[in-house]
């Protein structure tokens, strides 16, 4: 079996190839995918702020006028360590989510996987500086999911992203005496530096270099045709042909029962109220992020408006509902993740009517709840669950008819669901 | 500590914009548990074959309002101090109604909305499209058309309790003892239309 | 624009360590650490002469100041308008490359706030009043105001000669605390507690070997990218090429 695995794969006759371009084959799950965008997010701030603390003659690396540009944008130094700090401190936090979660089905194969490094790899080493520096005509070894090069990097950066998190938390937070904070910055810096020179390599290699390119997209849709697996990751294309170390598919878990979901929303609100004094909202989102854009384009006029003025605030986006939001849709994707479900596009609707029809109902829906939100100046989530805990008379009210309204048009618009 | 912290310890805003964050993402995390990802299930409330909406609803007033009046009672937590939606009762009515019609036919509300988009379902991206309309017609028509319309039926009470002059106490017992009495019916109700 | 300094006059100086004390009451720094400092001296024999004396320190507020270019952050600054070597806070992490740096152990970490503490000449209070210790002197032998002001006390005291500062051939940062008394006294202050130069081991290690090796290392990477994606351009597509 292993000697089958290691061979090298054939070349493919054109019906062959056509066939495998037309292919899909999944490389990559979505958690990963959102992973590495969410990665490319952090590494991106906390580079450019990071380079822009260091600014003592002796260590900076950076020239003077680089730095001053980032100070511009970010007013005082203050604010910049604090950024660098508060977005550290949520990379870690999703990252040690991650470990803990994805341990079993992702992070121990892959380290696996990276640490293990065949003749194959050291070959492909070879074969790649070949073709980019001397221009050969190549034939790669058959790879794993991970290239020689990819497991190069990965090494790094599974080895140092823990230093990192380490050395950083241990700075920001003063965890060691200042004998040991000392070393601690450099090897944070130094780490960091390691990573960074693998960097441009790896975000060449994906962005500029064609034959790679596929790659590039796969981590986007997290898919990849069977040809660029066939020709790039043989031993993981073979490993999916054949069923073989496929990590079983986890049972999807069931929706909690309504009693439990109820009680849970119901600490969640309580917790929201004892933390911040302010319920939970949904709609309040959706107006600021409307204002925001809007506000690019016309910011005095907005301000001024007299209904919109008094949403736009400080900044419109700096704001306990938008954060609410952008909080709703981490916790959602955690659930999803937890649950096992999947992620899949998808178009739900009644028997009676079609696809079509729904998302032209859906339309309409929420042009309706959209514009009845701002009459009664909030929705399910903030009049008829925050306010009916606490016993507004608005929120009962707007519960009450909420389900008059909804039984009505249930009754009248029978179709739309049965 | 009393409560509410941000507001008694004086956090910064920032502090604030975390623990929105975290907030949110309970609540998230709760919402899409439920099953609140799928309009069918939402939409289910008003077709009577599933009353997940109704239970959840209810289940989360009565605990969130038996742990607030408790820490309240104890002095945990300044219930003065709490932020509340103003009192414009008529607004609330005809909003809650059109928001009950808006729902049938788009089978979400807001939030579940985004809890069903970032799922990947095209209704929802729909609807969250609509939303984004139909708050748009309000604030472009609104010094023309519809000034005042959120501001109808003022009182002054923030609340039932200050409304009624009855214990806050009470009022969970009242709303417990729907729950008690209502899920009984509505879980024979949906085993009867789920069928369908 | 001003430039402030201060004197000290050894020969006023009784060595009560008022100063201290009242500096402590301003800043409330922890116990056991100091802004400000008398170290008695003596009697010891120097140069054939027999010296008592006390050597009352702080922070120099330097010319050149050496924890300026250690703090990697830039929490430590020169500030321009006062000549005064400020902390922001806000910005230090607390590693003590400065305090390393002070040749006169001005410096400490303040093990509440873990952050670096030091003598800011009592910024807060200027332009209201003097610097604490100033002010509860009872021998006025603490002398504070603007070098560059021909007209103020500090500068007329200057004048009179006789003043010293803490600096030998090898370190000399330029501090702007002045001393005023017979030259032993000053010699034997500077023989006792010697400014020094220093350098952590850590700090050394980041600016000579850490940063050359970073910034030449992704530098290496980028420019091999770059070089690549051009002979990639020369080349042409080669996706087909692979293909027997």
């Amino acid at each position: 079996m292993r000697n089958e695995i290691l061979e090298q794969y054939l070349p493919l006759t054109p019906e062959e190839k056509e066939e495998l371009k037309n292919k899909k084959i999944k490389k990559h799950h979505v958690a990963t995918v959102f992973l590495h965008w969410f990665n490319l997010f952090v590494w991106i701030t906390e580079l450019i702020t990071g380079a822009a603390l260091i600014v003592s003659i002796n260590y900076r690396f950076i020239p003077k006028f680089l730095t001053d540009i980032v100070d511009g944008v970010y007013g005082t130094r203050a604010n910049i360590i604090k950024t660098h700090i508060f977005v550290g401190v949520i990379w870690a936090f999703v990252l040690i989510l991650y470990a803990l979660f994805g341990w079993r089905r992702y992070l121990k194969p892959t380290l696996k996987q990276i640490f293990f490094i065949t003749k194959d790899d050291i070959d492909w080493l070879k074969t790649k500086f070949e073709e980019v520096a001397l221009n050969k005509k190549v034939h790669y070894p058959p790879q794993d999911s991970y290239n020689g090069g990819q497991k190069l990097f990965a090494q790094v950066v599974a080895i140092m992203v823990p230093v990192i998190i380490v050395t950083g938390f241990i700075m920001a937070f003063h965890l060691l005496p200042p004998a040991l904070i000392r070393w601690a910055i450099i090897i944070h810096f130094g780490a960091v530096g390691l990573v960074v020179m693998g960097l441009s390599v790896h975000i060449y290699m994906a962005l500029l270099y064609p034959p790679e390119q596929e790659g590039f997209f796969g981590m986007i849709t997290g898919y990849i045709s069977e040809y660029f697996a066939y020709h790039h990751h043989y031993k993981f294309w073979r490993k999916k042909k054949k069923g073989l170390d496929a990590p079983p598919e986890l049972e999807p878990k069931k929706d909690w029962g309504p009693i439990f979901a109820g009680i849970f929303l119901g600490v969640v609100l309580f917790f929201s109220y004892y933390l911040t004094g302010f319920g939970l909202g949904a709609s309040g989102f959706f107006q600021r992020t409307l204002i925001a854009v809007l506000g690019a384009f016309a910011p005095e006029a907005v301000k001024a408006h007299p209904y919109m003025g008094h949403y736009w605030g400080v900044y419109p986006l700096w704001n306990f509902l938008v954060f609410m939001g952008f909080g709703l849709v981490g916790g959602t994707l955690a659930a999803m993740f937890f649950a096992h479900h999947k992620f899949r596009f998808r178009i739900e609707r009644g028997k009676n009517i079609t696809d079509i029809q729904r998302l032209v109902l859906s339309v309409i829906g929420g042009i309706i709840v959209g514009f009845a939100t701002r009459i009664a100046g909030g929705c399910t989530s903030s009049q008829a669950l925050s306010g009916g805990a606490v016993f507004s008379p608005s929120g009962w009210i707007f519960m009450l008819a909420l389900f008059a309204g909804g039984y009505l048009a249930a009754f009248i618009f029978r179709r739309f669901w049965k | 500590m009393i409560g509410p912290l941000y507001k008694i310890l004086g956090w910064s805003h920032g502090t604030l914009m975390l623990l929105a964050l975290i907030i949110g993402f309970f609540f998230g995390y709760a919402l899409y548990r439920s099953g609140f990802y799928s309009s069918k299930k939402l939409a289910g409330v008003f077709y009577l074959y599933d009353f997940a909406v109704y239970k959840v609803i209810f289940g989360g007033i009565v605990s969130a309002g038996l742990l607030i009046w408790l820490s309240s009672t104890i002095g945990l937590l300044k219930f003065d101090m709490l932020t509340f939606h103003p009192s414009y009762l008529l607004s609330s009515l005809i909003g809650g109604f059109l928001f009950g019609i808006g729902f049938v036919f788009g089978g979400f509300c807001p939030g579940t909305s985004l809890v069903s988009a970032v799922t990947g379902s095209f209704d929802a991206m729909a609807f969250i499209l609509g939303i984004y309309v139909g708050i748009g017609i309000w604030d472009i028509g609104y010094s023309w058309l519809f000034k005042g319309l959120n501001h109808l039926g003022k009182i002054k009470e923030k609340t039932l309790m200050e409304l009624w002059n009855i214990p806050y106490i009470v009022l969970i017992i009242i709303a417990f003892v729907i729950v008690v009495v209502t899920f009984p019916i509505v879980m024979k109700v949906e085993k009867k239309f789920k069928d369908e | 624009m001003a430039k402030y300094g201060m004197v000290i006059d050894l020969d006023r100086c009784v060595g009560c360590q008022a100063c201290m004390l009242a500096c402590k009451a301003q800043w409330q720094t922890p116990e056991d650490y100091f802004r400000t400092w008398v170290k008695h001296i003596g009697p010891i024999q120097h140069n054939d002469e027999l010296v008592l004396t006390s050597f009352v320190g702080q922070c120099n507020h330097c010319d050149n100041p050496p924890c300026v270019p250690a703090c990697p952050t830039q929490a430590t600054f020169k500030d321009t308008d006062t000549g005064i070597v400020l902390v922001n806070q806000e910005l230090c992490i607390g590693c003590g490359y400065c305090v390393e740096a002070c040749p006169y152990d001005a410096r400490f970490i303040n093990p509440v706030t873990q952050k670096v503490d030091k003598c800011d000449f009592c910024f807060p209070r200027l332009g209201r009043e003097e610097p604490a210790c100033v002010k509860t002197c009872i021998v006025s032998a603490k002398i504070f105001g603007d070098l560059e002001d021909s007209n103020s006390d500090i500068s007329k005291k200057l004048k009179t000669g006789n003043t010293f500062v803490i600096a030998t051939k090898k370190v000399n940062p330029g501090p702007n605390v002045y001393y005023k008394g017979r030259r032993k006294n000053v010699e034997a202050i500077i023989k006792t507690y010697p400014p020094k130069k220093k350098d952590t081991l850590p700090a050394k290690i980041w600016s000579n070997v850490l940063r050359p090796f970073v910034i030449l290392g992704a530098g290496a990477t980028f420019v091999g990218s770059l070089i690549a994606y051009m002979f990639q351009i020369n080349q042409g597509e080669k996706e087909e090429e692979n293909e027997e």
